[in-house]
């Protein structure tokens, strides 16, 4: 069976419940919350500061809410490639701050996935939830929910799909590649 | 030594009580559990000495600090009001200022606050994960919701504030977050201090060789956020820095208010007083004895000056600021620091560089001087 990958908090990111309540695990009735033993093998107490360490693991962080708040005026006012590309550069900036770096050339896409639809996996370095409603990604054995602003860095290899929502709100992502 | 080589007094602190409701795990009070309170006997002593010393001779501050200054009976600070105004009839001399923890602050404090024109500081640490973790009460409960509370009410009665915010290690990650905090909650004006090593208070979660990057890291992305705002928040680092920078260089003889002879003055709840830096106030040394020079009832500031207790501090005092403009290039601008600093980290008055140092003074001038250029370059 193939091996659930780990799920941690980034470091210099809080996040409330964060990651023992959003993380679901596959069984054979479907989806269930972690138990105790596999907690401690997929919800590390304490990560690694060393890169590979980090580079094995989904890392979950948040978005402040001046970025979100400064992506949905742009909205508002009507977006303008110039504005995505200044508040890209924005979300790069904070990231690198928080020693997350994206990729060097890495691509940010904002994709509105409604029912039905599909976000392309491959390449995929980060995921961030940009809507109100929490969004669900899908990697090998687990499900794993972004609530309104946080993101998943994704780990090294391994890919993950966006699961799509269920109501007629899309749902709306910041989706951010490796450089072809 | 004589009264008119001190001074003038720039601030006076009274500290009414030692006791504070609550018990930050970084509080430099060694007495804070003591529920002692200054009587109204004793307060009017004190007015009646700083203004017989010869030492008032501009406005100075009158701030209310050390412990919790909300512990004490509302109609504390009324009977206060009617004392200063003895002494300053015409309200020019003296302005007020209190600093809390905000954990009391209600519509009735509000009133007073209010009337009484004081200044209000709320010292507060950010969102709950940061706050919390060290701003506690006795029985170890996070504080933040009482405080912000506090400070919904002061806002409801448009009663301007400052926040203070202790950075300790932690926060020094967390700008963007510090940031969406204020916006929230309608805090506009901000100081920060760092974590200092003083008193019970013997190590610090800043000290370290990666700190001052970091802190210049923290400042640095914290004022670009501020200063993009709409309107722009204060922060009194970019603010004194960027001031310290454009304003007259320090030099031979050059003190501040901290190091220079009763420019400061002190006042405990039992009348016990001290100059220089606050903090000083009920600590004392092998080499100095207690920093409290003296008793507002039995005396004069002249028996203080001509004693050897205050001379031999001041000696010591002269000569760490002496040794700072020597070997500090930061020195004409922060004029050597304080000494309580000196004292808690080095182990004597007559030394150089802190940690404070390197934090709220030299990565504080050195991010402000780098927006000053980026500004200017950009203009």
């Amino acid at each position: 069976m193939t091996e659930a990958v780990s799920v941690a908090v980034a470091p210099d990111f809080h996040l409330p419940d964060a990651p023992f309540g959003r993380v679901l695990i596959a069984d054979s009735a479907g989806w269930r919350p972690l138990c105790d033993n596999e907690r401690s093998a997929i919800v590390p107490q304490r990560v690694a500061l060393d890169p590979p360490n980090l580079n094995r693991q989904l890392l979950l962080f948040a978005l402040p809410v001046h970025l979100r708040s400064a992506f949905w005026g742009m909205m508002e006012q009507g977006h303008a490639d110039g504005d995505f590309d200044a508040f890209a550069s924005e979300v790069a900036q904070f990231l690198d701050f928080k020693q997350l770096p994206p990729p060097k050339g890495a691509v940010f896409e904002l994709v509105l996935n409604g029912p039905g639809g599909m976000v392309e996996p491959r390449g995929l370095w980060a995921v961030i939830n940009l809507g109100d409603d929490p969004v669900v990604m899908s990697l090998p054995r687990l499900r794993v929910c972004l609530r309104a602003g946080e993101g998943g860095r994704l780990p090294e290899e391994i890919l993950a799909e966006v699961v799509p929502p269920e109501s007629n709100a899309p749902d709306v992502l910041l989706l951010v590649r490796r450089p072809a | 030594m004589t009264g008119a080589d001190v001074g003038p007094l720039e601030l006076l602190v009274i500290q009414p009580t030692p006791f504070c409701n609550l018990d930050c795990s970084y509080c430099y009070l060694p007495d804070r559990q003591n529920t002692r309170k200054m009587s109204l006997e004793m307060l009017e002593r004190a007015f009646d000495w700083v203004f017989a010393s010869g030492l008032v001779r501009q406005p100075f501050t009158l701030l209310w600090h050390a412990g919790e200054p909300l512990v004490m009976p509302l109609a504390f600070y009324d009977h206060a009001a009617a004392l200063l105004a003895r002494h300053d009839p015409e309200g020019t001399l003296v302005t007020q200022s209190l600093q809390t923890n905000g954990t009391l602050i209600d519509a009735e404090w509000c009133e007073l606050i209010r009337r009484l024109k004081i200044h209000i500081g709320v010292s507060v640490d950010g969102p709950a994960f940061l706050h919390d973790s060290r701003r506690r009460t006795r029985q170890g409960a996070g504080t933040l919701d009482r405080v912000l509370a506090g400070i919904e009410c002061l806002h409801a009665h448009d009663i301007p504030l400052h926040v203070i915010t202790v950075l300790t290690g932690e926060a020094l990650a967390y700008p963007d977050e510090l940031f969406d905090f204020y916006m929230e909650n309608g805090i506009a004006d901000i100081a920060f201090n760092v974590e200092e090593i003083e008193g019970p208070n013997t190590s610090s979660s800043l000290q370290g060789d990666a700190t001052p990057e970091r802190f210049r890291r923290f400042l640095s992305r914290f004022l670009d956020l501020a200063l993009s705002a709409d309107p722009p928040l204060r922060v009194r680092e970019f603010e004194c820095s960027a001031g310290a920078a454009l304003g007259k260089r320090l030099g031979h003889g050059d003190r501040i208010q901290e190091n220079k002879p009763f420019a400061i003055v002190n006042v405990g709840c039992d009348g016990d007083f001290s100059t220089y830096y606050p903090e000083l106030l009920g600590i004392e040394s092998l080499r100095h004895g207690r920093f409290a020079l003296g008793h507002i009832e039995r005396d004069s500031l002249a028996s203080v000056l001509s004693s050897r207790r205050f001379l031999g501090l001041d000696e010591e005092i002269a000569h760490g600021v002496e040794m700072c403009r020597q070997q500090c290039r930061y020195f004409a601008f922060c004029g050597g620091g304080p000494p309580g600093n000196k004292f808690f980290e080095n182990g004597t008055f007559a030394s150089t560089e802190t940690m404070f140092c390197r934090l709220h003074t030299q990565a504080c001038l050195d991010v402000a001087l780098d927006k000053l250029e980026r500004s200017k370059a950009s203009v």
